[in-house]
C-alpha cells in the first residue's frame, strides 16, 4: 500500500471542494429566497396601501357630490 | 411565493437519485472492484476521478461556449445565465483536474508540476475562465459585461481541442488514458475500462444536477432584480 496518502489526498480534495461548493451555493440560494420573500411582502403591502387610498378618494368624491 | 430552486419535477429527483447511486457505484468500483495497476500501483486509481473530471470540464466550457453564442445571437438573458453557471462549474471541475493531476504526478514523475503541453494548455484553459468569472463580477454595466464575457467564453473553448490533441502534436510525458498514441486503449483490463465508464457517468450526472441548481439560482437572482426595478419605478 505504498503511496496510499497520495490517493487519500486526491479523493479528499475532490470531495472537500464539491461539498464546499454545494454548501456555498445552498447558502446563496437561501439568502436569495429570503430577499425574494421580503420583496414580495413589500409589493403586497404597497398594493394594499394603494387600494385603500384609492377607495378613500372615491368615498370623498361621493360625499362632495 | 414559488421557490424556484426546489426539486419540483420528477426528472430532477431522478437526476439527483441517479447521481447519488452512480457515485456510490463508482467509489465501490474504484476502491474494491478494479485491480491495482502493476506499474503505477495504488495511485493509478486517481485516474478514475481525474479523467472524468477533465471530460466534464470540457463539457462545461463547451456548454458555456454554445450558450454564449446563442446569447450573442438571440439576446435572451436565459442563455447568458446558462453560460455563466456552466463556466463557474467548469472552473470548479478544472481546479480539481489541476489538483488531482499533480497529486498523481508526484509519486509517478517525481515532481508536482512540469511544463508539459497538456498540463500547460489545461492551465491556460483554467486561467481563461477565471478571467471570464472576474469579468462578470468586475463590470459596472451587467449587459456589457455579459457580452464581453460571451466572447471570452467562446474564444476560451477553442483551447479544448488543443488540449485534446496536445499529446499527439507535441512531445509529451502525459499518459493518453483513453486512446494511446498507437491507437489502442490506454486501459487494457476491461474492469478498468468499466470503472472509468461508471465514474464518468457519475461525474456527468453530478455536474448536470449542480448545473440545474446553479441555473435555478441565477433565475432567482434575475427575478429579484426585475422586482427591485419594478418597485423603484412604481
Amino acid at each position: 500500500m505504498e503511496n496510499l496518502h497520495f490517493l487519500f489526498a486526491a479523493y479528499t480534495a475532490v470531495w472537500a471542494m464539491i461539498f464546499l461548493y454545494v454548501w456555498s451555493m445552498s447558502r446563496r440560494t437561501r439568502r436569495l429566497e429570503q430577499q425574494l420573500e421580503e420583496l414580495l411582502r413589500l409589493i403586497q403591502a404597497r398594493e394594499r396601501a394603494n387600494a385603500s387610498s384609492a377607495s378613500r378618494a372615491r368615498e370623498g368624491n361621493e360625499v362632495d357630490t | 411565493m414559488e421557490p424556484t430552486n426546489r426539486m419540483h419535477q420528477p426528472w430532477e429527483r431522478a437526476l439527483a437519485f441517479g447521481a447519488a447511486v452512480s457515485m456510490v457505484a463508482a467509489l465501490w468500483a474504484i476502491f474494491v472492484y478494479v485491480p491495482t495497476d502493476r506499474v503505477q500501483g495504488i495511485v493509478q486509481r486517481i485516474f478514475y476521478f481525474h479523467v472524468p473530471l477533465a471530460l466534464v470540464t470540457f463539457l462545461a466550457f463547451g456548454i458555456t461556449a454554445v450558450a454564449s453564442a446563442l446569447y450573442l445571437w438571440r439576446g435572451h438573458s436565459r442563455w447568458d445565465r446558462v453560460a455563466y453557471a456552466s463556466a463557474e462549474l467548469g472552473v470548479v471541475y478544472c481546479t480539481l483536474v489541476l489538483v488531482t493531476g499533480p497529486i498523481w504526478a508526484k509519486p509517478i514523475w517525481g515532481t508536482w508540476w512540469t511544463w508539459d503541453a497538456r498540463l500547460t494548455t489545461t492551465l491556460i484553459l483554467w486561467l481563461i475562465y477565471i478571467a471570464y468569472l472576474m469579468l462578470r463580477n468586475l463590470t459596472t454595466d451587467p449587459q456589457q459585461g455579459a457580452r464581453y464575457a460571451a466572447v471570452l467564453g467562446i474564444i476560451g473553448a477553442l483551447d479544448i481541442p488543443v488540449i485534446n490533441r496536445s499529446v499527439y502534436w507535441w512531445r509529451t510525458i502525459h499518459p493518453a488514458v483513453l486512446i494511446t498514441r498507437e491507437g489502442g486503449t490506454g486501459l487494457s483490463d476491461p474492469r478498468m475500462q468499466l470503472t472509468l465508464a461508471v465514474s464518468a457517468v457519475a461525474m456527468l450526472l453530478l455536474f448536470l444536477w449542480l448545473l440545474r441548481a446553479r441555473v435555478a439560482q441565477a433565475d432567482l437572482h434575475a427575478r429579484i432584480e426585475e422586482l427591485e426595478k419594478a418597485l423603484l419605478k412604481a
